[in-house]
């Protein structure tokens, strides 16, 4: 970012000015040079102080200033600054200083889209106004310029990386043990382009960062790597990174480099580690825990000791391991990904060698890529990166589905069309009437100012219906937002659509003191300057907004933090689930339900805050809410939930079950005119934490809480892909297909002793025999996930089945042993062989093999809690 | 590299400490790096005075932005050391516990009473971390219960049996519990370490809390974790290793002796340093088990329980240790024999030890060899150190190099100037970029200046002028040794071309560069030290008008002194400029 306050005007840029000044003057009521203008410094900056300066199209980013007071007594500014092509819309920041004074701060700008192909940056032009006396005075720089302008690089490689570390050059390894190197390495190595957004910067406190806590600008990052403890001074800053995880960042926690304090302030109840101690490993073997982590096993020696930081972890997925002991881990957070390595960097990397093929050409000719050819990382890194540094997945965009429920509840409609028909069709038939009856009387002279008096009278009439319609609706804000209780944490994030409905074209309020952004449909707004003035932290509103009369649709989003958290705790008993909510401040919950991947769930509420949900209730495909009859309400959240629930599960996979409940509409911080009323509905999810029940407790489990994969079959053969356990999808198939799957049950209800098993499947098309299987083992239960030993039990058989089919019940105990993880394995077999023909093919029956699938596999199991 | 990496191991430092004579640690060192110790005042960060007002004013703003911003700034600038910042502490506080503050001020503000340690603001604090989230309890709880602040410790107690209380508040009870020391609670940490629901880091930590609170009685419990049908889990082994940290009893020992033993290495870690500060003797048959683990930290305590219960027959075991993988294992082993050679009757096993160790050609173990029978004075080694000069390893050679240059015998002399001529063609042929070559080269450099051995001199002479091509440590050594070699005896067009290093600032061409700092810091040295008075406008005219306190103005103010034998006062400690450090700084007039 660079000031050019000198730099000769395009004039393109001249005309800019010429209508930003036209646009804004006004706005202050003061000419310019009223007063002796103080020589205000203002200049935006690159790099901020301690926060990195990244901007991207479309996306919000901090612009960084730094504002000088040389006058004896404390000031007040006004900053207005637009961008080239697009001077009506404004972002404005109030300042304060004392006197004799320097001040770097930073307010948030929204970046318009490049200005043209093959730009790589944007101008930007802001006005400074002393505020301090009782007119606005606008300021000159110190070559008597009014405009101050600079421009803003564009970060135009993807993904944007920043990395938060301290380089200690005073480490004998600083550079081959380098955090720096290992990022630069892996990215490079999935082709991406060597560049880092380094935190904290050099130019200003080097040791120190300061994170913005709000979260719009924080979107144009989609990895951060913490290798340094200067994060742990800055604690809203922790509870900004935790937010951005939760809605979709990557965040890479190097162990060996940093207190494990960051983990615990990010994550909060969400990752509980603890650290053993740290060694140093002078040989290492990082083994895979599994065929899906992606590498092979890769052994390396070393003469200076790479560090290990051994840890005690739970909840995570641990891909390799080093002596038994994590490696490294992964945690998903709502929508985001934590990857914790405890191997330092040079563990994780070798020197580039001649053998190694070298990079593109298009990489190599970035700058920076001289330093990112150095090293290459290890096979377990680059499976790890893989995941790491993914390609760019579209958040979850709730306000869209929202958007079309939201005017729904602001009871605005245009006049009816039988009235317009019946006054235009009126009018026809008087006109032609009159014409009749002139004809008759053969004067027609009168006919033109008969029809005409007709046609404005019939205007006048759609006039008045016109006015008594749109003031028959008062001015209203509607709101549906999804508010999601952020885990482990005290913060929620709430996302929705937004309806301002005005009667008259009036000057608009919208403004808050917490955050988030509320944003209206601007279309046809062009013309009229408005700007978003920020002062302090989330504190901002908008100046000069006029949204017109009618309806004017927005988005809203916000995070904040809760006095009191919103929790959901429940556990299992005979009947299925009951548990207690808090949610304060939510009015009139309802139409509660509880759901996982696999399904969902009725809950019934009680007014204390209690909750249950019958095994009963389990809802089928289509069914949302717990009632027969909806009401418009009722169907609205229906049809909202059948929307929101798939697109929410696909963003979290934790397999965690949800605690889902309506409310009327939440206050979420935003302030409008005080007569405009306020209407909406916000549904809230918040993550389900299940207790264990007591010993001897009798358990009844639904099938959403058992999620089940395939497994491989008692035999040791693989299963058939019967079930594709990523996307939830069951497979169609034309042959004769054995599949055995293993169910886990909630791990906070093991030990358990399970008495009784119910299968429902739903099947299409001829499959011709449908068979469930069952293991009795011996008593050798510490098999682990894969330990199926045991004999092979046919349950129950259908033959030719269609539809849903009559329930498979499993009483006998010896049948439901569990595995020492707590998994349940039950067989599938399904189709009739296909016969061979006289060279093996298999024979077609007609023309093609009918395919047939299964559609439903529900378990429901029940026990007793054991000691 | 025969360089060491400092302070390899706490253990090892404080068994040094506790040891009958205490001594430095082996170190391949260069003379020209110490040798004279010249003091350099450590640079002192300036703050001005004027930005406290400045922050004053920001903190009493209501702008959410300023406060947050402020409330950092007093916090790390009392950290770094401002004085005076105290009277923040009353505006921090209705920052604290306003309820209109903004959580990111709160947060600063409660962060920065906690550096002020604003024991005043306790019961404010207290009531902030109840009132406003989880996160404001990590920072405000471990800070309370460093402070002993008593009103929190019944709401910790509580947590430790609340039904719905989250994990990361457990913990945090959990640690509070046992910075304060609370025994009380010891029966409720029990239940959750032996709770098998808990998640495993929750039992852990409290494994740890109880061990620090209880230092007896807890035996049960450990042996109830650790026994049962199979392999008791990790888990269950690590919180019986923790519980055990503070006991001392027999029975506390016997359990100790039988996790020492266990399989998993950081169990037996925690295991046998308890057993080595209580019972050292009882560790000793798991000692060999110890020296073969796979685990560095196991082989390290192994080293350490030998050391101090040292005999002839475990000195050989350590010797062994010489030749370790682990360069921290190795170099306390190394440093553990040094010590003990110091006993009359453990001197021979420790000098036939290296000795035999120094005869093998196993490198890390000829390395160690090398340094240690150096440091004792061993001079019968001088003439394996000499074939060792020739040995691949660079680090080997290297400490062979350091190791003739301590023993410092004139017989070696001939061999040592005979290596470090073909070293100095090497170096001219192919620089000095070969590893080892550049440091080998400088230690017998510095073997001739120590011994003065006026043959070398045509040699060292070549290492004067400017040439980056070649090793600057052999540079600096070889001027080092001029001075030593004319001790006392100006050599003037010596002392000048010493002279043309320092004054050297670059030029054009291919001379553009200027000397190395360090160049001209070990030529003024060797100025002083031959006495070459003729050279002493030169130094005083270098720096002007004041010596500034760098290591080049100090080393030219120490050779001011010893040439004309003038007091010249140290310089005050430079002070680093404070502009730009702060998110509000005062405008300073040029």
């Amino acid at each position: 970012m660079t000031n050019s306050p000198r730099r000769p005007s395009s004039p393109r840029s001249s005309a800019t000015l010429a209508i930003a000044l036209i646009l804004l003057l006004p706005a202050w009521g003061s000419p310019a040079e009223k007063a002796p203008t103080p020589q205000i410094g203002y200049s935006a900056l690159q790099p901020g102080k301690g926060q990195p300066s990244i901007y991207v199209s479309g996306k919000w980013g901090l612009l960084n200033l730094e504002v000088t007071n040389p006058l004896d007594v404390p000031q007040q500014f006004l900053s207005a600054t637009y961008f080239d092509g697009q001077p009506t819309l404004q972002f404005g920041r109030r300042l304060w200083l004392p006197a004799r004074s320097r001040l770097w701060t930073s307010q948030p700008v929204l970046l318009p889209d490049l200005p043209g192909e093959g730009s790589d940056r944007w101008n930007f032009h802001s006005l400074v106004f002393n505020t301090s006396g009782a007119e606005e005075v606008a300021t000159r720089d110190v070559q008597g310029q009014m405009l101050r302008s600079g421009t803003l690089p564009a970060r135009l490689e993807a993904p944007i990386t920043a990395l938060i570390d301290g380089r200690d050059e005073r480490h004998p390894d600083a550079e081959r043990d380098s955090p720096y190197q290992l990022v630069l390495g892996a990215r490079v190595g999935l082709q991406f382009g060597p560049s880092l957004a380094s935190i904290p910067g050099d130019r200003f406190m080097p040791d120190q960062v300061h994170f913005s806590v709000d979260d719009a600008s924080w979107k144009s990052l989609q990895q951060l790597v913490v290798a340094d403890n200067c994060v742990l001074d800055d604690p809203a800053g922790l509870a900004a990174i935790r937010r951005w995880v939760y809605g979709g960042g990557r965040l890479w926690v190097m162990l060996d480099r940093v207190d494990p304090r960051i983990l615990e302030r990010i994550l909060g109840d969400e990752l509980l580690c603890d650290v053993v101690d740290r060694v140093g490993l002078t040989s290492i073997r990082i083994e895979p825990t599994s065929p899906e982590s992606g590498s092979p096993p890769v052994e390396s020696e070393y003469e200076q000791p790479v560090d290990l930081v051994r840890v005690v972890v739970s909840g995570v997925d641990v891909p390799f391991r080093i002596n038994g002991w994590p490696a490294a881990f992964w945690k998903t957070y709502g929508s985001g990904r934590v990857l914790v390595t405890t191997l330092a960097p040079r563990g994780w990397m070798r020197a580039r060698t001649v053998a190694d093929p070298e990079l593109p050409r298009a990489i190599l000719s970035l700058p920076g890529a001289g330093e990112a050819r150095r090293f290459v990382p290890l096979p377990p890194m680059a499976a790890m990166s893989k995941e790491f540094f993914p390609q760019t997945v579209a958040p979850a965009a709730y306000s869209r589905i929202l958007e079309p429920r939201v005017g729904e509840y602001i009871g605005y409609s245009i006049p009816p069309r039988w009235l317009i028909m019946g006054l235009l069709g009126g009018f026809i038939a008087a006109v032609t009437g009159l014409e009749t009856w002139l004809l008759g009387r053969r004067t027609f002279r009168s006919l033109d100012w008969l029809s005409s008096a007709l046609a404005v009278c019939v205007a006048l009439a759609l006039l008045v219906v016109g006015v008594r319609n749109r003031h028959a609706i008062p001015m209203t804000a509607a709101a549906v937002d999804f508010v999601e209780a952020i885990p482990g944490s005290d913060d929620v994030r709430s996302e929705g659509a937004l309806a301002l409905y005005n009667p008259e074209a009036s000057p608009s309020v919208i403004e808050t003191t917490g955050g988030g952004r509320l944003i209206p449909e601007l279309t046809g707004l062009e013309g009229t300057t408005k700007r978003i003035v920020w002062q302090g932290l989330d504190t901002w509103k908008w100046e000069n907004l006029s949204l017109g009369a009618g309806e004017r649709r927005g988005t809203q989003a916000k995070i904040e933090l809760l006095p009191e958290r919103y929790e959901a705790r429940g556990t299992f008993g005979p009947e299925g689930v009951l548990g207690q909510f808090s949610a304060s401040g939510v009015v009139h919950p309802g139409d509660a339900l509880i759901a996982t991947r696999l399904g969902r769930i009725g809950v019934e509420l009680e007014p204390d805050g209690a909750f249950r949900a019958p095994a009963g209730n389990v809802f089928g495909q289509d069914q949302y809410i717990a009632a027969g009859l909806l009401s418009d309400e009722q169907n609205r959240r229906r049809i909202i939930y059948s929307q929101v629930l798939p697109e929410f599960f696909r963003e979290d996979s934790t397999g965690r079950p949800v605690f889902f409940l309506w409310g009327e509409r939440r206050s979420g911080g935003f302030e409008f005119e005080k007569e405009r009323i306020l209407l909406g509905a916000s549904l809230i999810a918040v993550p389900l934490e299940i207790d264990r029940p007591p010993e001897g407790t009798i358990v009844r489990i639904p099938d959403l809480f058992l999620p089940f994969r395939n497994t491989r079959q008692p035999d040791g053969s693989p299963s058939s892909p019967l079930w594709d356990h990523r996307r939830q999808e069951w497979m169609e198939s034309t042959r004769q297909a054995t599949a055995w799957f293993r169910f886990q049950l909630p791990t906070q209800l093991l030990p358990l002793e399970l008495t009784g098993a119910r299968i429902v499947i739903t099947v299409s098309g001829p499959v011709g025999r449908v068979e469930v299987s069952a293991l009795r083992r011996g008593d050798d239960k510490q098999g682990g996930a894969e330990g199926s030993r045991g004999e092979v039990v046919s349950v129950k058989t259908w033959n030719a089945p269609v539809g849903t089919l009559s329930a498979a019940e499993i009483t006998d105990s010896r049948l439901l042993q569990l595995d020492g993880e707590g998994g349940l394995v039950l067989g599938l077999a399904a189709g009739e062989p296909v016969s061979a023909g006289a060279n093996g093919v298999p024979a077609l029956q007609g023309s093609r093999i009918s395919a047939w699938r299964i559609e439903n596999l529900s378990l429901e199991v029940s026990g007793t809690i054991t000691p | 590299m025969p360089t060491i990496r400092p302070l390899t191991c706490l253990g090892v430092v404080l068994w040094l400490l506790g040891s009958a004579v205490a001594r430095a640690e082996i170190r391949a060192v260069f003379e020209a790096d110490r040798d004279p110790e010249i003091h350099v005042p450590a640079p002192i960060q300036a703050h001005t005075k004027q930005v406290k007002p400045l922050w004053m004013q920001a903190l009493a703003r209501p702008e959410s932005d300023l406060q947050r911003m402020a409330a950092d700034a007093f916090g790390r600038a009392h950290r770094a050391g401002v004085p005076d910042l105290q009277e923040a502490i009353p505006l921090l506080i209705t920052i604290l516990s306003s309820p209109t503050t903004h959580p990111a001020s709160r947060l600063a503000a409660a962060q920065a009473l906690v550096q002020f340690r604003a024991e005043e603001a306790a019961q404010k604090l207290a009531e902030s971390a109840s009132q406003y989230g989880a996160d404001l309890r990590q920072i405000i709880e471990p800070a309370l219960a460093s402070w002993g602040y008593e009103p929190l410790r019944a709401v910790w107690q509580a947590r430790l049996t609340a039904k719905d209380v989250h994990s990361r508040d457990l913990i945090l009870a959990i640690r509070c519990l046992a910075m304060i020391g609370d025994e009380s609670q010891a029966a409720g940490l029990l239940d959750i370490v032996h709770d098998r629901f808990r998640p495993v880091a929750v039992r852990t930590e409290a494994a740890r809390a109880a061990g620090l609170v209880r230092n007896e009685g807890l035996e049960a419990d450990a042996r109830r974790l650790t026994e049962g049908a199979g392999l008791p889990s990790l888990v269950n082994r690590l919180c019986a290793a923790r519980l055990l940290v503070g006991h001392s009893g027999a029975d506390a020992r016997n359990l100790l002796v039988s996790l020492a033993a266990d399989a998993e290495p950081a169990v037996a870690t925690i295991a046998l340093a308890r057993l080595f500060e209580i019972a050292p003797d009882r560790a000793l048959p798991l000692v060999p088990g110890a020296l073969e683990s796979a685990d560095p930290e196991v082989r390290e305590q192994g080293v350490q329980i030998y050391g101090k219960s040292p005999d002839p027959q475990r000195v050989s075991a350590i010797v062994k240790m010489l030749d370790d993988r682990h360069p921290a294992v190795r170099g306390s082993a190394r440093e553990i024999l040094a010590v003990l050679a110091q006993r009359p009757e453990l001197d021979e096993p420790v000098r036939d030890g290296a000795t035999a160790m120094l005869a093998s050609d196993r490198w890390r173990g000829l390395e160690q060899a090398a340094l240690l029978l150096a440091a004792l004075d061993h001079k019968p080694a001088a003439p394996r150190l000499v074939e060792l000069l020739e040995f691949a390893r660079p680090e080997v050679n290297t400490a062979a190099a350091w190791g003739l240059k301590t023993l410092a015998l004139p017989e070696t002399l001939p061999a040592l100037l005979d290596k470090a001529r073909r070293q100095n063609e090497l170096q001219r042929a192919a620089g000095a970029d070969s590893a080892g070559l550049d440091e080998q080269t400088a230690h017998l450099f510095e073997a001739f200046g120590k011994m003065k051995h006026a043959d070398a001199e045509p040699l060292l002479l070549e290492y004067v002028p400017k040439d980056f091509k070649i090793g600057e440590q052999s540079r600096r050594s070889a001027i080092w040794a001029l001075g030593r070699l004319h001790e006392g005896v100006p050599d003037e067009p010596l002392a000048q071309k010493l002279a043309e290093r320092l004054l050297d600032r670059g030029g054009s061409g291919e001379n553009s560069r200027a000397e190395s700092v360090r160049i001209k810091h070990v030529s003024v040295i060797a100025i002083a030290r031959m006495g070459a008075v003729s050279q002493a406008s030169k130094l005083r005219g270098y720096f002007r008008p004041e010596i500034p306190p760098t290591r080049l103005g100090m080393s030219i103010r120490w050779a001011l002194m010893e040439l004309t034998g003038e007091s010249i006062p140290e310089p005050d400690a430079a002070l680093l400029p404070d502009a730009g450090l702060w998110f509000l700084e005062p405008i300073v007039d040029d």
